[in-house]
This record gives C-alpha cells, structure tokens and sequence, in this order.
C-alpha cells in the first residue's frame, strides 16, 4: 500500500497533467461557436475599442476603394430605381404589396477585426444593442451572404463568418430551384460546399446559388456563390463546390439586416409546436 | 527564483499581448499563422516544479484560448508540451544542468540546442493544435501541411525573439 502511494505520489504531475488534458479538451468539444463567441464578447470589450481604432487608421487608406465601390453601387441602384419607375408608369393600377414592403430594415456597419485562417472564424462589426442590432441577424456584404450576428455587446457585435464550418445556410441553385445545405469545409476562403442536391439534377458551373428562404434567418434569394464543380459523394446526392461572392479577405462594410417580422414568425411557429405535442 | 517572478509575469503578458495584437494578424496566404506565445513555456528555469509547469501551460493556453475564441484548443496543446518538455530536456541535454536553475535559452545552450529543442516542443504542439480543429473535417493532409509551415515559421520566430530577451538573467554563475 505504501509502495502504491509512493508510485502515486512520484507520478501525481502525470495525473495532474491528464486533468488538465482532459479539462482543455472536454471545454474544446463542447462549446459550439455561439457559447464561444459569447465567451469571447466579454473578454473583448477592451479589445474592440483598439481594434476599431486600428480599423479605422487602416480604412483611410482604402477610401479610394470603397468610393469606386459605392459609385458602382450607386449607379445599379439609380438604375434599378428607374426600371421601377419606367415599370409604373406603365401600370398604374399596379400596387405595391404592402406585405413585402417594410419588412426589412437595413443597417450598415464596419467590420473591425476578421479571421480567415482558421477553421472557425467569426468577424467584429462596430454597430451594436445600442444600434438596435440583435442576435441572429444575417450580415450581408455587397449584398452577398456573409454571416449571422451571434454576439452583441452595447457597442459591437460578433457574426460567425460563412468561413466557419459550424456554419449551415440553407441554399438552392437558383435555376432549378433544388435546394441543399451550404457548409465551409474549410480548405479555401474563396470556396464552400452544397451538399444534398439530388443527382439526377443537372448542373452547370456558373449557376447561382442563393439562400433558399427556408431559414427564418435569411431572406430567400440573397447571393452565396457560383457552382465552380461537382464532386460526387456516392449515395443519391452530390455534393457541389461553390465559390463564394463574398471576398472574405477584402471585406470591410457589411449591411445587417432587421427582419421587423422575425419574432412574429418565431412565436407563431413556437405556439405550433407546443400545440402539436 | 524570487527574482525570477517578476520578469515571468511580464513575460507571460508580453507574449500574450504579442500574439494577440501582432501575431494573430498574420494570416499569409491563409495558411500562416504563427503561434510564439510557446515561447513563454520553452524558456521556463529547468528546475520550476512540475506542477507549476503545467499550470502555467495551462493557464497561457486558456488565455490565448479567450482571445481567439477557441476555448479549450490551446490549453490542450500548450499543456501537452509543458508535460513533455522536462523529458525532452533530460534527453537532450549535452551538458550537465549546475543546481537546474538555468534558463533554456539561446544563449545559455547556443544555437544548435535550442533549434532542435524548440522545433520540437512546437512540432508537436503545432501537430496538436492543427489536427484538433481538423478532428471535424475530412482533410487530414491540409492541417498536416499547415502544421508543418507554422512550426518552421514559429520556431523560427522564437529563435529570432530569443536574441533580445532575457539579456542580463542569462548570465547565470556557474560553478
């Protein structure tokens, strides 16, 4: 028995050692990015406001960029504007659904600080619970799919990025319609996979990818990608390889969308499900 | 050692601030990103208690953990070296260790040593970092390739580091 205790004692560092293992490795596992991300906001306080103060010295030097950017935005816009027009006056009987207008408020925002490298990346934006900005709430760039907000402190907010593989978004190729779920395996920034698109679908590098609506997050429609090549995974359905519009490496304002219907859609579907039990 | 505690503690801050302002900004050509903290447990005295060690590890790695949002990732790692590390000295030593109070520096074992002492410890805490977060996907071999540039551009980092630190301390008097 004393011997036992001895060898115990000589190899307690060991002992103490798998504990920590086992600790590190239990907290990795079982956090899933919205827990982590909620960690991190409160560590981040500090963090951000240096952060924003870097981000802002490193955007002077992109102004002529974003200008360029913006008169291009500017100029679909006007034009898209125009084709409304031209369309009324040509109908003028026709209404506008009040159903669809109003639904969606839109913010802008900077992004502070993004990750790209790693297998999980999220990335900070400077509008935050005083800016209205909520959990949830997809973030758009360029109006291509970006993120979702998954932490919001009074000033800032986190959105996981689309480059993070805890991330599915509900897409469909916008030709035919076939939707699927996109996921980041995390190979290249500029690419992801849609996977359970049926075989027999025929597919055309080039076709659109968008969200498919079916989330109560994301509108449907909204851009992710281009198929770029089919990669069958056996079984009944393959899998697609997207490239994202979204540049991750070169992404600096994003818009965040306000779905002003969004928690009647929730309670609704909340009292259904209650209901059906 | 009580002389020792105040230059550690700045060390571990340091390092900490180090990575999180500078270090974790480098992302070339996504595959890069350097991970010098390490340097905080590579240089721990020889003779700290080994259970000190491992705290310490521990407590580095769950820090840069909350700064990068990976609870758990680097404590894993960073613990697994702070453990393996007094077995890598025994076995690498090519001279004797005078009362162990030494410093694991470049300049206390010249280059030589320290290379192999240091590419190993981020080998395999490089190894042990890229294949956890690769444990979800099925690309083993890209997690593998990464583990492999970042360890050559840490080490090499530390290395670097190691010519302005602990200037005076190394000096240790030897018998």
């Amino acid at each position: 028995m004393n011997n036992l205790l001895r060898l115990l004692k000589r190899f307690q560092h060991v002992l103490y050692f798998l504990l920590l293992e086992v600790v590190a490795l239990t907290l990795y596992i079982n956090y899933n990015y919205y827990q982590k991300a909620q960690a991190s906001l409160v560590f981040r306080r500090v963090e951000s406001y240096v952060e924003a103060w870097r981000s802002r010295t490193a955007n002077y030097f992109r102004l002529e960029e974003e200008n360029q950017r913006l008169v291009r935005e500017n100029l679909e816009l006007r034009n898209a504007l125009e084709n409304n027009r031209i369309l009324l006056r040509h109908n003028p009987t026709a209404k506008i659904d009040s159903a669809l207008t109003g639904r969606y408020t839109v913010r802008s925002a900077r992004v502070i600080s993004n990750t790209t490298a790693r297998t999980h990346n999220f990335f900070t934006l400077d509008q935050g619970s005083k800016n209205g900005v909520t959990l949830q709430m997809p973030v758009l760039s360029e109006g291509n799919v970006a993120g979702i907000v998954v932490a919001v402190s009074p000033r800032f907010s986190i959105a996981i990025s689309l480059l993070n593989t805890d991330l599915k978004v509900s897409a469909k190729l916008a030709r035919t319609g076939y939707f699927g779920s996109l996921s980041w395996d995390g190979i290249s920034h500029q690419t992801a996979l849609l996977n359970e698109i049926p075989h027999h679908v025929e597919v055309r590098a080039g076709d659109s990818v968008v969200t498919s609506g079916y989330s109560n997050i994301f509108p449907a429609g909204i851009p992710i990608g281009l198929v770029e090549s089919v990669e069958n995974k056996g079984g009944d359905f393959s899998t697609l390889r997207i490239r994202l519009a979204t540049d991750f490496k070169r992404i600096y304002y994003v818009t965040i969308l306000q779905d002003n219907y969004r928690q009647e859609l929730d309670s609704l579907q909340q009292q259904y499900e209650h209901h059906a039990e | 050692m009580q002389n020792r505690i105040l230059p550690f503690t700045l060390l571990f801050l340091g390092v900490v601030a180090a990575q999180a302002l500078l270090f974790d900004n480098i992302q070339l050509w996504g595959y890069l990103n350097p991970y010098p903290y390490c340097l905080f447990v590579l240089l721990l005295p020889v003779n700290t208690p080994k259970n000190l060690q491992l705290t310490l590890a521990f407590a580095l790695g769950i820090v840069i953990d909350i700064l990068s949002s990976t609870l758990g990732l680097h404590a894993a790692a960073t613990t697994l070296i702070a453990f393996l590390r007094p077995y890598l000295i025994d076995t690498l030593q090519t001279r004797q260790f005078y009362g162990k109070e030494i410093i694991p520096s470049m300049r206390q074992m010249g280059f030589s040593w320290t290379a192999r002492y240091t590419l190993i410890l981020i080998a395999i805490h490089h190894l042990t970092l890229f294949l956890l977060t690769a444990t979800s996907l099925a690309n083993i071999l890209n997690s593998l390739l990464r583990a492999t540039i970042n360890t050559l551009l840490t080490s090499a980092i530390i290395i670097l580091a190691q010519l302005f630190l602990f200037a005076s301390s190394n000096k240790v008097s030897r018998p």
